[in-house]
C-alpha cells in the first residue's frame, strides 16, 4: 500500500540489463561460504556491503572494499552478530574519487524529478547545494524537461546522462519503481556505472502479473519485534489493513486504533499533551476487518503489553473516528474476546480501557463494550461520536497523572441512543 | 470539469461498478431522505445480465445488472467499488463512456495507474475523486460512495441531506466523516464534502478541490484535513499567495507523532510518510500558516476553532 525499499541486489538485477550492463553481484547471507564466493568471482577483488535498505552504510562501517572471499565471509559473520541477515558482494570497480557523481530520480505527480550532482560519493552531503534538479516527462521515445531548463545535460557527460535516462526511466516505469538513488555513480565511455544503488518500489504493483514474475521481496531496514512480525504476517493474510509499530515497550499508553487518519490524530494528541514518552505503540486496523482478525490482532498486542508491564497504571485506548462503513459491533466483538481472556491479569496490572468510536452499529458496539468493561473492573470511559475524538486522550492523562486517586472511571458511559430516523421498516 | 453548483442544478444518475449492498442501499436511502422521487442508481456493472433487489423508501425496486459499462443517454456518474488493481481498467471504460466524473473506492491502486487516470480524467474534463476515497457528497443532491455513513440512522443523524455553507475536504475517509460530524454538531450544514484519498497521487488533488470550493457560491468556509507526506499542501500555499483562493479555511495537518521515531515510519495511508523535512506535518503547518490559512496546533484546537465559527443557526 505504499513505497517500500528494495535490496540493492534486486535493484541492480532489474535495472542494469536496461543500461546494457551485466550484473554479477552475489546475494550473501551468514551461511555463505568462501568456496561459493571463490567460484562465483574467480580471482576478483571484492566489495561487501549490508543490503537491507539502510542509509549511510559507508559512515556506519557497513561497507568494506578490497576484500578476498575470506574477508567477505569474516565481515558478514561480524555484522550478523548484530542481527543483520542480507548482504551483497560485488567486484570492485577501480576509479578516482573525483569521478564519483550523484544521481537520483523520484516519481512526482508531474513527471520524474532528476537530481544530479557533479560531486558525489560521501562528499555529496557537504556539496548538497551544487546538486541540480529538473523534472522530466517521457513523451514517446524522448524526454521533455517540464520545469525550467537547467544545465544538467550540458557537456559530454551531460549528453551521456540524457541518453541513458531514456531507457532508465522506461525501465523504472516497467518495474513500478518510484525512487532510485545512485551514489556514487561513474560516467564512463557513454555508460553510467552505478556503484551503489538504493531503490523503492510501489508495493501495490507487487501483485500485478507482470511484476510478480520477478520475485521481488521488499526489505525491512530495521529489526522488527516479535509482535510486529506476527502482525505483519496477519496483515498479509487478510484484505483488511492491520498495522503495528512498537515505540516504547515500557510505555504506559497502548493504542488499538481504527482508521489511517484517526489513528494518526490520536497518536499526535498523546504527543501534543506531553505524553510522547509514555506512548507504547502506533497501530491501526481498518478496511472492515473480520472479528477474528481483530481478535488475533488484539491478542498479540495484549501479549506484548503484559510481557513488559510492571504493575504500574496503564491505559489502553480503543478509538477511531466516525466510521463510514466499518461495523463497530463486529470489530468490538473481536476486541472484547481478546480482552476477556486476559481480564484478571489486566486488572491486577491497573490497566483501564478508554473507548471512543462512532459509525454503523455504534450503540450496539458501545453497549457491548460497557457490559464487558464495567463488571471486569477495566472501565476507563466509553464515548460515542458526540464526544470529540481526542477527549479520551485527556481522560487518559488524568488517569495516569499522580493525582489519579480521584479517578473513578465513568460508570455512566455517555452512549447516546438514537431512536427513529429509520427510512424503511 | 463540472462545478459543484452545476451538479446541484442537474439530475444526477449513478452507475456502480461492483455490487456492494450496504453502500448502494445507503445511496438510495440518501436519495429518499433528500425527497427525490426516484433513486439515482440506474445500473450496477457486475459482469452478469439480470436484476438485483433494493429498497427505495419502503418500496422494493429492481436495479439492472450489466456486463459492461453502458453507453450513456443521461448525465451520469460512476462509483467504482472494484479492487485496486482493477481501478484503472474499469474507470477507463466509465470515463470514455462520457461520465461527468466518479469516485474510486479501493485502496492499493498502483501509482502508475493513478497517474494514467489523472491524464485521462484531465483529457475528458471528468471530476474523479480517489483512489482510496469514500467519495463525494452534495447534501440533498448526490452521494457518491459510503461518505457520510451507510446506515439510515447515520444518514439522518449525520445531517447530510440538508444543504449549508461548509465544505469538508479530507485526505482520510474516516476523518471525512469525523469532520462532517464536528461541523454538524457545531450547528453547521455542508455545501459539499469529499475525500481525495490517502494515496500519493489523488486524481483530484487538494488544489483542485480548493478551486471547486472557491468557485462554489454556496461554500463560505472550508474544513481541511491533511497528513504528513507529499507536497500537495505547498500547492495550496501557492493558490493563497496568487490570490486564487480567498475563502475562510480551518486546517489540520496530522502526523507530528512521526518525530518520536528515529526515521519517519509509514503510517496508515500510502502517502503518510515524511521522507524529507519539507513534507513533515510541522513544516506543512508552518507553510500553510505563513500563507495566511487558519491552522491548528492540535486536533483539540481544530475542534475549538470550528466550534468558535459563527453558527448558521440551523437546527437538526
Amino acid at each position: 500500500m505504499a513505497r517500500v525499499k528494495l535490496t540493492e541486489y534486486d535493484a541492480k538485477r532489474l535495472l542494469l540489463p536496461s543500461l546494457n550492463q551485466s550484473f554479477t553481484g552475489f546475494s550473501a547471507s551468514p551461511k555463505t561460504t568462501i568456496q561459493e564466493l571463490s567460484s562465483h568471482f574467480p580471482g576478483a577483488n571484492l566489495v561487501v556491503k549490508l543490503d537491507q535498505g539502510i542509509k549511510k552504510r559507508g559512515n556506519r562501517g557497513l561497507v568494506r572494499v578490497n576484500c578476498t572471499p575470506n574477508n567477505v565471509v569474516d565481515s558478514i559473520k561480524e555484522w550478523a552478530k548484530d542481527g543483520w541477515t542480507h548482504f551483497l558482494a560485488e567486484p570492485v570497480i577501480e576509479h578516482a574519487s573525483e569521478a564519483e557523481h550523484y544521481l537520483s530520480l523520484e516519481r512526482m505527480r508531474g513527471g520524474w524529478q532528476v537530481s544530479y550532482g557533479d560531486k558525489g560519493g560521501i562528499e555529496v552531503e557537504s556539496n548538497w547545494d551544487s546538486v541540480k534538479r529538473t523534472v522530466l516527462r517521457s513523451e514517446g521515445l524522448t524526454l521533455k524537461e517540464v520545469s525550467s531548463p537547467t544545465d544538467i545535460f550540458r557537456g559530454r557527460e551531460g549528453q551521456t546522462l540524457k541518453d541513458i535516462l531514456i531507457p532508465l526511466i522506461s525501465a523504472l516505469e516497467k518495474y513500478h519503481l518510484v525512487f532510485l538513488e545512485c551514489n556514487p555513480i561513474l560516467i564512463r565511455d557513454h555508460k553510467i556505472i552505478p556503484l551503489d544503488m538504493a531503490a523503492e518500489i510501489d508495493d501495490t504493483a507487487l501483485g500485478l502479473p507482470e511484476i510478480s514474475a520477478y520475485n521481488i521481496v521488499p526489505v525491512g531496514a530495521r529489526h522488527a519485534s516479535p509482535a510486529e512480525v506476527a502482525i505483519a504476517k496477519l496483515d498479509a493474510t487478510t484484505p483488511a489493513s492491520l498495522k503495528f509499530r512498537l515505540i516504547n515497550p515500557r510505555g504506559s499508553i497502548w493504542m488499538l486504533l481504527s482508521g489511517g487518519g484517526a489513528s494518526l490524530v490520536l497518536a499526535d494528541e498523546v504527543a501534543d499533551q506531553g505524553m510522547g514518552t509514555d506512548l507504547a505503540n502506533y497501530g491501526e486496523y481498518s478496511g472492515a476487518p473480520t472479528d477474528d482478525d481483530v481478535y488475533v490482532y488484539t491478542k498479540i498486542i495484549l501479549t506484548q503489553l503484559l510481557s513488559t508491564m510492571c504493575h504500574k497504571p496503564c491505559a489502553i485506548i480503543i478509538a477511531g473516528g466516525v466510521a463510514n462503513f466499518t461495523d463497530i459491533a463486529k470489530t468490538f466483538r473481536g476486541l472484547i474476546k481478546a480482552l476477556d481472556e486476559k481480564k484478571s491479569v489486566l486488572r491486577k496490572d491497573q490497566v483501564k480501557v478508554f473507548v471512543r468510536r462512532g459509525g454503523p452499529s455504534e450503540e450496539k458496539g458501545l453497549q457491548m463494550m460497557s457490559k464487558f468493561l464495567e463488571p471486569s473492573g477495566l472501565l476507563g470511559s466509553i464515548h460515542g461520536h458526540a464526544t470529540p475524538l481526542t477527549e479520551v486522550v485527556s481522560e487518559v492523562k488524568q488517569y495516569l497523572s499522580p493525582a489519579r486517586s480521584d479517578f473513578k472511571g465513568s460508570a455512566q458511559p455517555d452512549i447516546k441512543i438514537q431512536s427513529g430516523g429509520k427510512v424503511r421498516p | 470539469m463540472i462545478q459543484i453548483q452545476a451538479i446541484r442544478q442537474s439530475v444526477n444518475k449513478v452507475i456502480v461498478i461492483g455490487n456492494h449492498e450496504p453502500i448502494i442501499q445507503s445511496i438510495l436511502d440518501f436519495d429518499y431522505s433528500s425527497g427525490k422521487t426516484e433513486g439515482s442508481i440506474t445500473g450496477i456493472v457486475t459482469g452478469r445480465r439480470g436484476f438485483v433487489k433494493y429498497f427505495f423508501g419502503r418500496r422494493e425496486i429492481l436495479i439492472p445488472t450489466l456486463t459492461a459499462f453502458p453507453s450513456l443517454s443521461k448525465k451520469t456518474w460512476f462509483l467504482n467499488l472494484n479492487s485496486g488493481r482493477r481501478s484503472l481498467s474499469t474507470s477507463q471504460g466509465a470515463i470514455l463512456a462520457g461520465c461527468l466524473g466518479g469516485a474510486i473506492f479501493a485502496e492499493n491502486t498502483p501509482e502508475l495507474h493513478s497517474l494514467e487516470l489523472i491524464q485521462l480524467a484531465q483529457k475528458h474534463s471528468a471530476l474523479v475523486v480517489g483512489p482510496a476515497s469514500v467519495g463525494l457528497l452534495i447534501p440533498g443532491v448526490l452521494k457518491l460512495g459510503p461518505i457520510g455513513g451507510i446506515t439510515p440512522t447515520q444518514i439522518v443523524e449525520g445531517r447530510i441531506t440538508k444543504p449549508g455553507s461548509m465544505a469538508v475536504l479530507s485526505a482520510s475517509g474516516g476523518m471525512t466523516n469525523e469532520l462532517i460530524s464536528i461541523a454538524t454538531l457545531a450547528g453547521h450544514h455542508l455545501s459539499f464534502a469529499l475525500s481525495f484519498g490517502g494515496d500519493r497521487f489523488p486524481a483530484l488533488s487538494p488544489r483542485d478541490a480548493f478551486l471547486l470550493a472557491q468557485l462554489d457560491p454556496e461554500t463560505k468556509t472550508v474544513l481541511y484535513y491533511g497528513e504528513l507526506g507529499g507536497e500537495d499542501e505547498y500547492e495550496l500555499v501557492k493558490l493563497k499567495e496568487e490570490g486564487k483562493f480567498t475563502k475562510q479555511v480551518v486546517a489540520h495537518i496530522a502526523g507530528t507523532v512521526a518525530s518520536l521515531f528515529p526515521e519517519s515510519p509509514q503510517f496508515g495511508h500510502a502517502k503518510a510518510k515524511a521522507d524529507k523535512e519539507r513534507t513533515t506535518a510541522l513544516a506543512k503547518r508552518v507553510a500553510l500558516k505563513t500563507a495566511g490559512f487558519n491552522v491548528s496546533h492540535s486536533f483539540s484546537e481544530f475542534i475549538d476553532l470550528v466550534n468558535n465559527l459563527p453558527s448558521e443557526g440551523l437546527s437538526c
